[in-house]
């Protein structure tokens, strides 16, 4: 039960980040590297899966070897670790030099390719095909030197490919300053990595201190495998993390300024309506909230003309006498000015001196975004903005 | 001298999917992320003519953008008095009825072409194309396709900062980000 819940368990997380994998992979085919991700992935799914007791037997049962599905574990746990393999040497190869791409994805298909003979060869000819053993094969064949030399083999690659993560992921890491998901990411990559290793070194020394008489089946059957799946796991989240939790965050974020941006948007909305996207494309469109940005742009920029040049120095005045936080200053009077023009528009009041309304200090999308949310906020709840048009509205009586 | 607008020859097509827009971009050699200029660049060297953006005083209540066809060079008019993300929204506009291989139809009017560029001698304008409200299909489509291009494509605009890999930093890392992080979606 313990090992259906924990190799089922891993295999269902597997495939979710395989999923999400190839889902990355067809966004951007040309990208050899997201396909051997997500072939690394698949491989890894198909291992656990392979390793869950009730699987295990049914293979033995449907194809007669007895312990194939270990084959079919190491084969594709190994696989997968070469599969890792070749999508960093789609990172580390300088300037993405195709005839050294060509030279190291050949090298690494080759190595998977020779492993793979390798080990069927040692699994075929190793006495290993009396009887079924789900859950403790390494154990029950530890003195059997043909067995121990196909778990050697696989040991040796196992070993080799996370060490290489490990050594990568160490490199990599103090470069990424800002993309801080990406680097927990990796984090998680060369910890699991770590974890993972300690599953080679149960192993060892299961086999020595079973050759030497020992009986080491707690290390040989749970210890060394817990090594393999907590490693395995934490491997697998640092391949979700950079991506997923971003885009989680990114999500909650869009939704939160969307909110905030709605009265505005509402209020500018009758200066031309025509210029919001109809319904059809705007389903299409990824980021509603990037078109809200444009569209209150749109109908600024219409506004302007009835923004009188003097509506700023009301504005700072009252903000003074109402003691508005330093805080929300800039965007209350910002609101003000706001709704003093779309005022002067429905009395069809242009300004004979119109002004331009205010950048955000930071001249990016997230900038436009913080400033124009602060705008749409004190343009409902500011004392400034009603202050401003009583002050306003009795200049023009 | 001639002025055009863009035809909607083919009323009810569907418009330029992120699928056919990726396979354009391809097409134009550019990278998954890129600047304005790096586009303009690109759709000039398909076009074979210069390419420049010129940043105009416009009136608010006509076209806050505009391709001028002169004789030596394409010229992107824009929105002066807006905020740059604006402009460059309103120059990807331009930019996605190019992508989009809207044709164009010649409309003769030395006024209109003095409202979309003042400052630009009518007599070498040949044709004239302008953002204004996206009724139209193809209007619409290009700024489906600006849309798309800002949110996806245009690095500096991402509104996904975690997303963005400085240019200094080594291409080892920018495959790594393109690897990893959840790429242009």
């Amino acid at each position: 039960m313990h090992f259906a819940l924990v190799y089922g368990g891993m295999s269902a997380l597997a495939l979710v980040t395989f999923a999400w994998r190839l889902w990355r992979a067809t966004r951007d085919p040309r990208n050899p590297a997201l396909w051997a991700v997500a072939f690394a992935v698949i491989f890894v799914a198909i291992g656990f899966e392979a390793a869950v007791p009730r699987i295990y037997i049914e293979i033995a049962t449907l194809t007669g070897v007895a312990n194939l599905a270990s084959l079919v574990v190491y084969g594709s746990i190994a696989s997968a670790l070469l599969a890792q393999t070749m999508w960093t040497t789609f990172m580390v190869v300088p300037g993405g030099d195709h005839a050294v791409l060509r030279r190291g994805s050949l090298y690494t298909g080759a190595l998977a390719a020779g492993t793979l003979i390798v080990m069927t060869c040692l699994f075929v000819a190793a006495p290993v095909h009396d009887a079924v053993h789900a859950i403790d094969f390494d154990f029950s064949y530890a003195t059997v030197p043909l067995a121990d030399a196909f778990l050697g083999v696989y040991l040796l690659v196992y070993s080799a490919a996370l060490i290489h993560i490990i050594r990568l992921c160490r490199a990599w890491i103090p470069q990424i300053t800002d993309q801080r998901w990406l680097r927990r990411g990796l984090r998680l990559l060369g910890v699991g990595a770590v974890i993972a290793l300690g599953y080679s070194v149960g192993k060892t020394i299961a086999i020595v201190g079973a050759w030497c008489g020992a009986n080491m089946y707690q290390l040989n059957v749970t210890v060394a495998p817990e090594f393999a799946s907590l490693g395995s796991a934490v491997m697998l989240l640092g391949y979700l993390t950079p991506s997923v939790v971003p885009a989680l965050l990114g999500t909650v974020s869009r939704a939160r300024a969307h909110r905030q941006l709605r009265p505005l948007w509402t209020a500018l909305r009758d200066i031309a309506p025509e210029m919001v996207a109809d319904s059809a494309h705007r389903s299409r469109h990824r980021n509603r909230l990037y078109r809200r940005v444009i569209e209150i742009r749109d109908w600024l920029l219409r506004l302007r003309p009835y923004l009188p040049r003097d509506t700023d120095g009301v504005a700072a005045r009252l903000a003074d006498i109402l003691e508005v936080p330093p805080a929300h200053r800039d965007a209350a009077i910002e609101a003000a000015r706001i709704a003093v023009a779309l005022r002067a528009r429905r009395d069809n009041r242009p300004a004979p001196q119109p002004d331009n309304f205010r950048e955000p200090d930071q001249p990016t999308l997230a900038g436009e975004l913080a400033w124009l949310a602060a705008v749409a906020q004190a343009y409902v709840s500011s004392p400034l903005v009603p202050a401003v048009l009583a002050e306003t509205d009795h200049a023009v009586q | 001298m001639r002025v055009a607008t863009w035809t909607d020859t083919e009323s009810g097509r569907l418009v330029m999917d992120r699928r056919r827009l990726r396979r354009e971009l391809r097409a134009l050699e550019l990278p998954a992320r890129f600047t304005v200029p790096q586009l303009g660049e690109a759709l000039a060297r398909r076009r074979g003519r210069p390419l420049r953006l010129r940043p105009e005083g416009l009136p608010v209540d006509g076209l806050s953008g505009g391709l001028l066809v002169t004789e030596s060079a394409d010229i992107v008019a824009y929105q002066r008095n807006t905020t740059r993300v604006h402009q460059d929204h309103i120059i990807c506009h331009e930019f996605g009825h190019l992508l989009a291989g809207h044709r164009t139809v010649d409309v003769r009017g030395l006024e209109a072409a003095r409202l979309l560029a003042p400052h630009i001698d009518p007599a070498v304008i040949q044709r004239m194309l302008g953002r204004t409200c996206y009724a139209e299909h193809e209007e619409s489509e290009a700024e489906h396709i600006a849309g798309m291009l800002m949110e996806h494509h245009i690095t500096h605009w991402t509104p996904r900062e975690e997303w963005i890999m400085p240019a200094t930093a080594s291409p080892e890392l920018h495959r790594l980000l393109d690897t990893f992080g959840p790429g242009e979606s």
